[in-house]
């Protein structure tokens, strides 16, 4: 090994593990005065929170998912609508945890058209229904109307929109009041749309997955979990990639399903080694 | 007559049970309306209705009408008027006139009845009460009866008997009530006060014109209607601000709160949306102000530090009721679960309440439901089955689904209290090759249809 390479560290970023220690530090001071600079009210560290899946926390810039902020979430086909929900209402519950704080959801029927949110099913993937409240809409305008409403009362801890189209003003202006309110937005974009400039701090595209039943339920040909191919494929000062996640009904929560390993025809109790 | 015997002489006779607080309510808006013939006016209080003989149960007022009579052209025209118009309402009554309170009363209710109204001229209560029944002095129906089995049915014994053995062997009402309807011992009436109503006025001299004039004296009218709130500890629920024009034309604007509140600056922000579209025409000669719908609330103290809990209260109930008041209150819901096990009824989305009770609901352990649920299911069309009966291709949305894997079927049975609903569903959770998971059911076996959609 070369004499100026040093391994990499699992806290900074991956860009710069190639640099001398005395280079790393300064990247890092760099790197934290233009944080200060661009987020004067939020504390870089202040809040994460996570997926619980590290593969994802390591890419991203500040080690976790930051509140405060505009997440942007579209379909990759137009069916793919139940897993784009399941993917945020994962993500809420992952930031909300087992506090009891208010949701506001305004959904937009004429921007997913696979039906109503099932209170049922919400619960079922983790998600607190008692304190949710939905705006029934019609119109990409009121839904931002609504939106901004919500987030500049401080009544609500995750304001979630289905929107169809949304220019970058309007992102902007959506993601400068996130910031100031300390809020989690998300924005729920169908597929149809395609992805302009927008001043979201993540970005991701998810497409539904085929399921990997465990044990009996496999034997039997039922399928399992939700599962899901997500794409980040935009990172505000990180790294995009692509996860095959799962949702794990009883553990309520989401873990990278192994894809590796083909699982077809094997039986119950075996298990492979590579 | 006993409701079996009514019941038998016409089978079919329509019965509603009573509701004797909606029926108080109604009188008391007839007492408000009844203004218009005497300041002077009350409900009559009915103690208990059982109590009481037959005709002493239904509905009555008192008006004092001294000096309000010349009004109507004497007392005999207010009488028909009062009744007439009674009429036209719906309701039947019967009025009578008298020097005393218990007087009126006895012969409204107990005189003969060849007439709606009768006059008892003044000083001849006497005459005119002689001939009534003893429980035509407002005496509950086990001293009337105790009164019976002596051998005392009528007024006219009353007064002829000496009072000394009355006093001591009844109870001292028997004598109030006669010597009140006499007209012996004063009785007065406590009139109910009336209710002042929440106007707020501004009247210019000049029409205005300016969306910053007509916003600007809103907010004028809206700090002078506050404070009267605030000092009978009110909260205004639906606020009408009328805009009159010098041609005759008005404008109503209309909010309304889901909470009590009597914020300016809250009703102001209310108000906002929809003053931008009132048109000034030739100018604004006059702007009203009125609260239409109002609830108590309890002031509060103002701490320093307000606790988080009340001040996310009242965050939430501000922005709840700017939402409500852009969309509708309707479009505004939450979570509800019903006692049902059909799944589009088992739970909901229902308008938000204002009583703000927050349902907790613990996770059910259910069958796996589907996320997103489509109101009506849509029907599919079954490509090919397999040997089960079960589908393996099916056409939804004119594109063809190959079911992979399948789980059910879960038999939902409809409500057996549902005599119309014969619909049995089997429900199947499906998943396509590509990772697409439906919730199928199956109609009686034969129509199948897509209900919801999995994550």
């Amino acid at each position: 090994m070369p004499r100026n390479m040093t391994l990499p560290d699992k806290t900074t970023s991956p860009f710069s593990y190639h640099l001398r220690p005395r280079g790393r530090k300064q990247i890092e001071d760099l790197r934290s005065r233009i944080h200060a600079l661009e987020r004067p009210t939020w504390k870089r560290e202040d809040n994460l929170f996570s997926l619980g899946i590290p593969e994802i926390d390591r890419l991203l810039p500040s080690g976790g998912f930051l509140p405060a902020s505009l997440y942007e979430v579209f379909s990759d086909r137009p069916t793919d609508g139940g897993a784009t929900t399941g993917f945020c209402i994962a993500l809420m519950a992952s930031f909300l945890g087992s506090r009891r704080d208010r949701i506001l959801w305004c959904a937009n029927d004429s921007a997913t058209d696979i039906g109503e949110l099932y209170p049922f099913g919400l619960v079922q993937q983790g998600l607190d229904v008692s304190l949710l409240t939905v705006v029934k809409t019609t119109r990409d305008c009121d839904v931002l109307w609504a939106m901004e409403e919500g987030l500049r009362s401080t009544a609500f801890t995750v304001v979630l929109g289905e929107v169809k189209k949304i220019s970058m003003t309007s992102s902007r202006r959506l993601q400068l009041a996130t910031e100031e309110n300390g809020v989690l937005t998300i924005l729920l974009r169908p597929s149809t749309e395609t992805s302009g400039l927008s001043a979201a701090i993540q970005r991701w595209r998810i497409k539904a997955a085929p399921s990997y039943p465990k044990g009996f339920a496999n034997s039997l040909n039922e399928p399992g979990a939700a599962c899901w191919n997500t794409k980040l494929f935009r990172s505000r000062g990180g790294t995009p990639g692509t996860w095959l996640m799962e949702w794990c009904d009883e553990t309520s929560c989401l873990s990278l399903a192994a894809s590796v390993c083909d699982r077809q025809g094997q039986p119950y109790n075996t298990r492979l080694t590579r | 007559m006993a409701l079996a015997d009514a019941r038998a002489v016409l089978p079919s006779l329509t019965t509603l049970p009573s509701n004797l607080f909606e029926d108080r309510k109604m009188l008391n808006r007839i007492v408000q309306w009844c203004e218009r013939y005497s300041p002077w006016i009350r409900a009559e209080d009915t103690d208990n209705p059982d109590l009481l003989l037959e005709e002493a149960r239904g509905a009555g007022l008192w008006l004092d009408i001294t000096g309000c009579a010349h009004l109507y052209g004497g007392e005999e025209n207010l009488l028909t008027d009062m009744i007439s118009r009674i009429e036209k309402i719906g309701f039947t009554a019967h009025a009578a006139t008298a020097d005393t309170l218990g007087c009126a009363w006895a012969v409204a209710r107990f005189a003969v009845k060849n007439c709606d109204w009768k006059i008892v001229p003044p000083g001849e209560s006497r005459k005119a009460l002689a001939p009534l029944a003893i429980a035509a002095l407002r005496l509950p129906l086990t001293t009337v009866l105790s009164l019976h089995e002596v051998g005392l049915r009528y007024i006219k014994d009353l007064m002829n008997i000496p009072r000394g053995p009355l006093a001591a062997r009844y109870e001292k009402n028997v004598l109030l009530r006669l010597d009140t309807a006499l007209g012996e011992i004063a009785e007065p009436l406590s009139p109910v006060l009336p209710k002042i109503p929440l106007i707020a006025r501004l009247a210019f001299a000049e029409p205005i014109g300016h969306l910053d004039d007509i916003a600007r004296s809103t907010k004028k009218l809206l700090e002078e209607l506050c404070k009267t709130l605030g000092k009978t500890d009110q909260g205004v629920r639906q606020m009408i601000l009328t805009v009159y024009r010098p041609n005759g034309n008005t404008t109503r604007i209309t909010i309304r709160t889901a909470y009590p509140n009597r914020e300016p600056q809250h009703l102001l922000k209310l108000f906002a949306e929809q003053l931008h579209q009132i048109d000034p025409e030739f100018g604004i000669d006059e702007i009203m102000l009125f609260a239409a719908t109002t609830e108590p609330l309890q002031a509060t103290q103002t701490n320093l530090q307000q606790s988080l809990t009340t001040q996310n209260m009242k965050c939430y109930q501000a922005v709840i009721d700017r939402l409500a008041n852009r969309f509708g209150s309707h479009n505004l819901r939450q979570v509800r679960f019903k006692g049902s096990h059909i799944p589009e009824r088992a739970t909901g989305f229902v308008p938000i309440k204002k009583s703000g009770d927050i349902q907790y609901i613990t996770k059910k352990t259910l069958a796996p439901r589907p996320l997103r649920l489509l109101h009506p299911p849509e029907q599919i069309e079954i490509v090919a089955k397999s040997t089960d009966g079960l589908p393996t291709k099916f056409r939804w949305r004119r594109v063809v689904y190959r079911i992979e894997r399948c789980e059910g079927p879960e038999r939902i049975a409809p409500e057996w209290w549902h005599t119309n609903d014969k619909n049995t569903r089997d429900y199947y959770r499906v998943e396509n090759k590509t990772g697409q998971r439906f919730w199928l059911f199956a109609n009686n076996e034969t129509t199948w249809f897509v209900h919801g959609i999995f994550g």
